[in-house]
């Protein structure tokens, strides 16, 4: 159709946009670039004798059996689970769709405080699995809702006439049509839990990050720990590349045409099945932490005291919500270019802020130490530094939200302000800027967020003397003193798990 | 008067990744004359719009806007400084703004009174601090025409600005919208697939097909007398019928007529109204028939296995298998091969 509308722009980048996009392309990339540097200190013999190294292999195993272990388990819990939600007559199925989206708002550390302050025999494998499992199984269940919600009817209508209409048929059904966005949901959990600190570090379970941080933390031997690092980011750079083109594959292939809205298929006798394992879930993801983190708080009392919980508060928030309008700026020239030129330079810088997204924040922390140590000693364990870390990590989320709103004003109106006489600068300023600027709030408050409830890069770069609640909570949990790490948990949940839920799901 | 061309375009070509999208395009839009570039969908025509807007650079030839090179090889202007307005598909109105804002974004500011002329120009006084998502689509289309027009643009391009709007409501906002602009005086291009809409409002039709203008001229001409089969097929129902020219005249299944075509075989192009029915007519059986409320076509079966379709009256509406005679009235269309 002949249409001013989504044709591919091709003209010119604006110069005033393409440098600080560059500039922050660059920057972004910069700790991995030195970290291998780091790697490669003591010589390539040296790395290869490291590597190759029964330890290495079996951290490699460990990892990847936790990785494995806990992306089944997602699979297995959300295929079932999105498909009564949104296909089937279950009772409450829209309370239930939500309640089984919370668990991504709870951090991984916190979780597993919960757990192992009431059982402390979990430590190990099946701790961290347990927590992993409840945190992260979201990744696949909430993209699955949406792709389920999508399903063209017809072929449930065409099972059942042939006989094959059975609940676990069409659940099989539904999921093989789905399994584009299973594989992508199913990378992202496996990149989850190799990034994840928090759990494994309480669970005391031996995976990448845990023994990365072991190393760095021995003093002795920061090669090391830059080579394990290296390692974890070319097994995260695999899964990310891999999930790209899942992603990709899931969109090209979605129907285009509306689709009837689905009439919801009766469980009859198996909806009291569905509502226990439902219940068995979010009881276990959302309600035991919360639960136990009470039980913690009425019973010791804030041994702390509020002045401490408060002040680690202000922390929190200070840093985060510096760190959180620094990312989106920064962001800003980088998603408005990505979204909106489709040239060489546009796509490059979309792949090196996407290779960001395989950076673990215990490598992102671990490198930003060596730089700090070794180039900007002034500033280390000062917040600039920090605030730097926040940046480095967070850029993705924030370039991605500034990204998705910019991508939905329509290519035309740009070229409409232009034939009015403004220049590409002028555009960006009176109609790309006013129309995305609710994206840039939600990314700030996503970002402030995640910032607040980030463990690794907090731990290790904070400023002398400052707390901030994940710090504590951290402190306190890893001495095993669960009574005054209590108040810290409690204020996390308040504070970040429930903002980050709402956020979440608003959009 | 000045009688230099608003538009004219001289050989314009455009590839895009070595696949070429316009070859050779030449045509000139008269001072405040609208014209109409027709063509069927993925034929260059949007992409010959955004050339002439500055949205892309011209590959080969030369665009000029009022005796000025615009767009060459080697020249290009930016599109914020051609003075050329856009009224895109479905408005793309600034979803940000209200209708004054919108109207006004071309003007300097303070421009109240020329805002509030604009406003009054398309009808929608009383409307000015309404916003895009409050008012109908047909005034969305008439804010999207005051903001382009707002400027005083030598140009104003419309990229098939009707065909999102309801069938009811399309031809009422078109004739409008054309009345507005040629009381305005502007020089108008108009891009669109719809052949009806073309020939009803241009005084100039540029057909694009291909990416080559296989003819252009004034309505009546590309309809009564097409230049080659393919314009013939796209503009309007024909009906095309093999003939044998022999020097002096052109036989076919319908008739003979003079004809100067160097003998040999020939095509005739005869419009569906040019024929009808008699009873001493060239025999044929109805296999079609379609009805459309005012009158209808009868698609028949000639003696020598040749296809026709007939316009025909209600009354004249023959059943699917029966034995008519068709006749045709006034000239054919002639192509050689």
């Amino acid at each position: 159709m002949s249409s001013l509308r989504g044709s591919a722009w091709r003209s010119k980048l604006p110069a005033p946009l393409v440098i600080p996009a560059v500039l922050a392309a660059l920057a972004s990339l910069a700790p991995l670039a030195y970290l291998v540097d780091v790697a490669f200190d003591r010589g390539a013999v040296y790395l290869w004798d490291e590597l190759w190294q029964r330890r290495t292999l079996e951290l490699v195993v460990r990892s990847g059996l936790l990785a494995a272990c806990v992306t089944g388990a997602s699979v297995v819990i959300s295929v079932p689970l999105a498909w009564a939600v949104m296909r089937s007559d279950l009772r409450g199925r829209r309370w239930w769709r939500i309640a089984l989206a919370l668990p991504l708002a709870i951090p991984s550390y916190l979780a597993a405080f919960a757990w192992i302050s009431w059982e402390s025999s979990l430590a190990g494998f099946w701790g961290a699995f347990l927590v992993l499992t409840a945190v992260s199984y979201p990744y696949v269940y909430l993209p699955l809702t949406a792709a389920f919600g999508r399903l063209d009817q017809s072929l449930d209508e065409i099972a059942t006439i042939h006989g094959k209409g059975s609940v676990p048929r069409l659940i099989v059904l539904a999921a093989r049509q789905c399994r584009g966005t299973i594989a992508a949901g199913s990378l992202l959990i496996a990149l989850y839990v190799l990034s994840d600190f928090g759990a494994v570090a309480t669970m005391r379970y031996d995976a990448f990050t845990w023994v990365i941080y072991g190393a760095y933390r021995a003093g002795f031997n920061p090669t090391r720990a830059a080579v394990l690092a290296v390692v974890l980011v070319l097994i995260a750079l695999v899964l990310v590349t891999a999930e790209a083109v899942a992603r990709g594959r899931v969109v090209s292939t979605m129907t285009t045409r509306a689709v009837t809205k689905p009439r919801p298929i009766r469980l009859r006798s198996l909806a009291v099945w569905f509502h226990a394992v439902i219940v068995t879930v979010v009881g276990l993801a959302v309600l035991f932490p919360i639960w136990r983190i009470i039980v913690w708080v009425s019973a010791h009392g804030a041994e702390d005291g509020l002045g401490d919980v408060a002040s680690a508060l202000w922390g929190s928030v200070r840093y985060s919500l510096v760190a959180a309008c620094i990312t989106v700026l920064v962001a800003l020239p980088i998603g408005l270019l990505v979204a909106r030129y489709r040239t060489r330079t546009s796509l490059l810088l979309d792949r090196a802020t996407y290779i960001t997204h395989a950076l673990p924040g215990i490598v992102v922390a671990i490198s930003m130490v060596f730089i700090g140590v070794r180039f900007l000693r002034p500033v280390y364990l000062e917040s600039p530094l920090l605030v730097l870390a926040y940046v480095a990590l967070f850029l993705p989320v924030a370039v991605g939200g500034v990204r998705s709103s910019a991508e939905q004003i329509p290519l035309g109106l740009d070229d409409v302000a232009r034939s009015l006489g403004s220049g590409p600068m002028s555009v960006i300023r009176r109609v790309n800027l006013p129309l995305i600027a609710p994206g840039i709030a939600s990314a700030t408050a996503l970002v402030t967020l995640a910032a607040m409830k980030e463990l690794p890069v907090t731990m290790l770069l904070r400023p002398t003397g400052t707390e901030t609640l994940a710090t504590r909570l951290w402190t306190h949990t890893s001495v095993s003193d669960y009574a005054a790490a209590g108040p810290y948990a409690l204020a996390i949940i308040i504070f970040v798990a429930i903002p980050t839920a709402v956020a979440t799901l608003e959009r | 008067m000045n009688t230099t061309p608003i538009l004219r375009l001289t050989d314009v070509s455009k590839s895009f990744d070595s696949t070429a999208v316009l070859s050779g395009v030449s045509f000139d839009a008269p001072r405040g004359s609208v014209t109409a570039v027709l063509g069927p969908s993925g034929q260059g025509k949007t992409t010959l719009l955004r050339l002439i807007a500055g949205f892309e650079r011209v590959g080969d030839g030369r665009i000029e806007i009022d005796g000025e090179v615009v767009g060459s090889s080697d020249v290009h202007v930016r599109p914020d400084r051609r003075g050329v307005g856009i009224v895109p598909q479905e408005g793309a109105l600034f979803p940000h703004l209200d209708v004054a804002g919108n109207v006004g974004y071309g003007l300097p500011k303070g421009s109240r009174d020329r805002i509030d002329e604009m406003i009054h120009l398309v009808g929608l006084s009383g409307m000015s601090s309404r916003r895009p998502s409050e008012i109908s689509g047909g005034q969305q289309q008439r804010v999207a025409l005051a903001r382009a027009l707002a400027p005083a643009p030598h140009l104003v391009l419309l990229d098939e600005p009707f065909s999102a709007l309801d069938a009811g409501l399309r031809a009422g906002i078109r004739d409008e919208v054309i009345g507005i602009l040629r009381g305005a005086g502007t020089t108008t291009l108009l891009v669109t697939h719809d052949q009806e809409e073309a020939m009803s409002i241009a005084d100039h039709v540029v057909v694009l097909l291909g990416g080559v203008v296989a003819q252009q001229g004034a309505p009546t001409d590309i309809y009564e007398r097409p230049a080659s089969v393919e314009v013939a097929r796209f503009i309007g129902d024909a009906n095309l019928l093999s003939a044998r020219a022999d020097g002096g005249s052109v036989g076919h299944v319908l008739g003979t007529q003079e004809c100067d075509a160097s003998p040999g075989p020939a095509t005739v192009l005869v419009r569906p109204e040019q024929l009808s029915l008699s009873s001493d007519g060239v025999p044929g059986v109805v296999e079609r028939r379609a009805y459309y409320g005012h009158d209808g076509t009868i698609g028949v079966r000639l003696e020598n296995g040749e296809f026709v379709s007939v316009r025909v009256s209600v009354s004249e509406l023959a059943p699917v298998g029966a034995r008519v005679g068709v006749v045709m009235r006034g000239r054919a269309t002639v192509f050689a091969g």
